[in-house]
């Protein structure tokens, strides 16, 4: 079943001269598949993650997600479905500095709607899977590198979205840190999550099931890894 | 540093505050009313000061009384029948009238019955004779009733307060039914007197001036009052004794009075405006200064703001998080405000050895007025957080 699915996405800026950021996009992704999307930089890569993410709008074409035509939702439907189904992890981790690790977290599952009662153990929960349970205190300013973007993880997953997004999660990483967050990844992909996942690295594009090659804002490639 | 450096610097300058405009604005009008304020306070404390100079000089311009002067083997009765008419009949005199004190020339008891051996609801209470132009001219009474005074025939009183109390009377709106005996004879009670006021008539009796004339056969300790327009006692001084007996003005003796209560009056309205004014200019510089450092946090939080978006919060929850730790600081600011002002107001009487006045609803208001204070300065703030958009939030680190 395919959880996302794009037929002839355009999205254009009205500038001068406009720029067409994505030129007729069609991708399909299904229930734990996991996609590295590749591409240099002013393809349109961004874009499209902001548009899979329902962060901006295409200007033509259809997004469905989850069976929803992403098209004829408001703006405050298109935010539940961010709270609900959607998960993102950026390449700044956007970790909230002067929160713990544990709040951090918690605000994700406040903004979901979770109930007070269920999100400590959700809390630790995946506090546990990403090992940070001993950071669990610390302020989110004091984490290394490869801490705050597992923390990121934590906080894109513990809602339990269908959809995880993420921009370049391992652009700031070494090796280690890089296959601790594929590793968070794969987890996701296999509790039937989709994946999809933006990239330079090729290594993280190794890891995805399939590759796409976006160029000049249209998906000019795409096969099994 | 060279003309060129200094040209770059200031088109540098020049450059970053066009391109945040509404944070320079803001900017600008806080400096501005933070000058404007001091300039402000101090100019319009010193014209409050000069105001209430003035109402001091005018307050005591505005009173003009007259006495009789006693002339042995002169005629018992000094002031014509129509003395107040002629003095309101000159120009500047708003109000003018006869005031005789019974009790410093007759022995004259007042009671509650029409049987004077009844000792215990008897009272030494003064007697005085008025005219309707007096208590108008005292602002003794505000009465519809005050023209029966100048009625020989009506036999009516308005009581003190004071007296009404040693007398045993009620004191109420309605007085219908209410009687005094004065020397033995029924006055009907028509109204009361208030404390205050320059004629201090609250521990009296006034009857109608013509017949305290009577009880005394002689007017020697008669005083005429004119109320004149603000600061025109002076001149109206200088022609009163003529006026009222032009045919021997030295009969009659001329001082301005001083009205304590005109200038206490006088005096707490202009302080009342002085603080209003600063408090509104401080109040608006405040909502500014807020609204400023919200503008900031907003620009410090983008990226902030962007995650919030995308992890679902809604434009409206953005907005909502920017009002409420906007009251929420107010509020905040407001209890240590009124904290602050407690301190400085009470240290400020100790050192200057004053009274302090401090009151308990205005310690109260503090955190209230600083919650909308709060509330309405991140207005602007919130709603500028929650139309950026989240796709570009995102990438402002």
């Amino acid at each position: 079943m395919n959880i996302l699915e794009l037929a002839g996405v355009v999205k254009t800026y009205p500038t001068h001269p406009p720029v067409y950021a994505l030129a007729g996009v069609d991708l399909k992704v299904a229930e734990g598949e996991s996609v590295a999307i590749l591409g240099r930089s002013g393809s349109g890569k961004s874009t499209l993650l902001n548009v899979l993410g329902l962060l901006d709008e295409p200007t033509e074409g259809t997004y469905r997600l989850l069976g929803t035509d992403t098209g004829d939702l408001s703006g405050a439907s298109r935010d539940a479905f961010r709270a609900r189904s959607l998960g993102f992890v950026f390449q700044e981790s956007h970790v909230l500095g002067h929160r713990t690790v544990r709040e951090n977290v918690w605000l994700r599952l406040a903004i979901s709607g979770v109930p007070h009662g269920e999100r400590r153990e959700l809390v630790e929960g995946v506090l546990g899977r990403v090992g940070l349970t001993h950071r669990a205190d610390a302020p989110g300013r004091l984490l290394s590198g490869g801490e705050k973007q597992r923390l990121a993880v934590a906080r894109a997953v513990v809602s339990r979205p269908r959809v995880l997004l993420a921009d370049e999660p391992s652009g700031n990483l070494d090796d280690s840190n890089t296959e601790q967050v594929l590793d968070l990844f794969a987890e996701q992909a296999a509790a039937g999550v989709a994946v999809v996942v933006i990239t330079h690295d090729s290594r993280t594009a190794a890891w995805a099931d399939r590759t796409c090659v976006l160029v000049d804002g249209k998906i000019t490639e795409a096969g099994p890894r | 540093m060279t003309m060129r450096v200094l040209r770059d610097l200031v088109a540098d300058v020049v450059t970053e505050t066009s391109s945040r405009r509404a944070r320079a604005l803001l900017m600008v009008a806080a400096v501005g009313l933070s000058v404007g304020s001091l300039i402000a306070a101090v100019g319009i404390a010193t014209t409050a000061a000069t105001q209430i100079n003035a109402d001091i000089a005018a307050s005591t311009l505005d009173l003009v009384s007259l006495t009789v002067v006693p002339e042995p083997g002169g005629p018992p009765v000094t002031l014509p029948d129509d003395a107040s008419d002629r003095l309101e009949a000159v120009t500047m005199v708003e109000a003018a009238g006869a005031r005789l004190n019974v009790s410093e020339i007759a022995s004259v008891l007042v009671t509650r019955t029409a049987d004077p051996r009844a000792a215990q609801i008897r009272s030494s209470v003064p007697v005085v004779g008025v005219t309707s132009g007096y208590l108008r001219t005292a602002r003794a009474v505000d009465s519809d009733h005050l023209w029966m005074l100048d009625s020989p025939d009506l036999r009516v009183a308005y009581v003190g307060v004071t007296a009404a109390a040693d007398l045993g009377i009620p004191v109420t709106a309605d007085p219908g039914g209410l009687r005094v005996w004065v020397d033995g004879v029924a006055h009907d009670v028509v109204g009361f007197i208030e404390p205050g006021g320059p004629a201090s008539l609250e521990r009296a009796v006034a009857i109608p001036y013509a017949q305290a004339v009577a009880y005394t056969g002689t007017d020697a300790e008669a005083t005429l009052l004119a109320r004149t327009e603000p600061g025109a006692g002076a001149q109206i001084a200088r022609v009163a004794a003529t006026a009222v007996r032009p045919d021997a003005p030295q009969r009659l003796e001329v001082s301005p009075v001083v009205s304590v209560e005109s200038l206490r009056r006088g005096v707490n309205t202009q302080l009342d405006r002085l603080a209003a004014w600063t408090g509104s200019i401080l109040l608006a510089l405040t909502v500014l200064l807020i609204a400023n450092s919200m503008v900031v946090a907003v620009t410090a939080r983008t990226a902030e703001i962007g995650l919030r978006r995308a992890l679902g919060t809604p434009a409206r929850g953005i907005a909502a998080v920017f009002l409420t730790e906007g009251a929420f600081v107010g509020a905040l600011g407001g209890l240590v405000g009124a904290a602050v002002a407690s301190v400085t107001v009470v240290v400020t009487g100790l050192i200057n050895r004053w009274d302090v006045v401090l009151e308990p609803w205005m310690v109260a208001a503090g955190p209230v007025l600083g919650l909308v204070v709060g509330l309405v300065a991140s207005v602007y703030p919130a709603l500028r957080a929650s139309r950026i958009s989240p796709a570009l939030a995102l990438r402002a680190d």
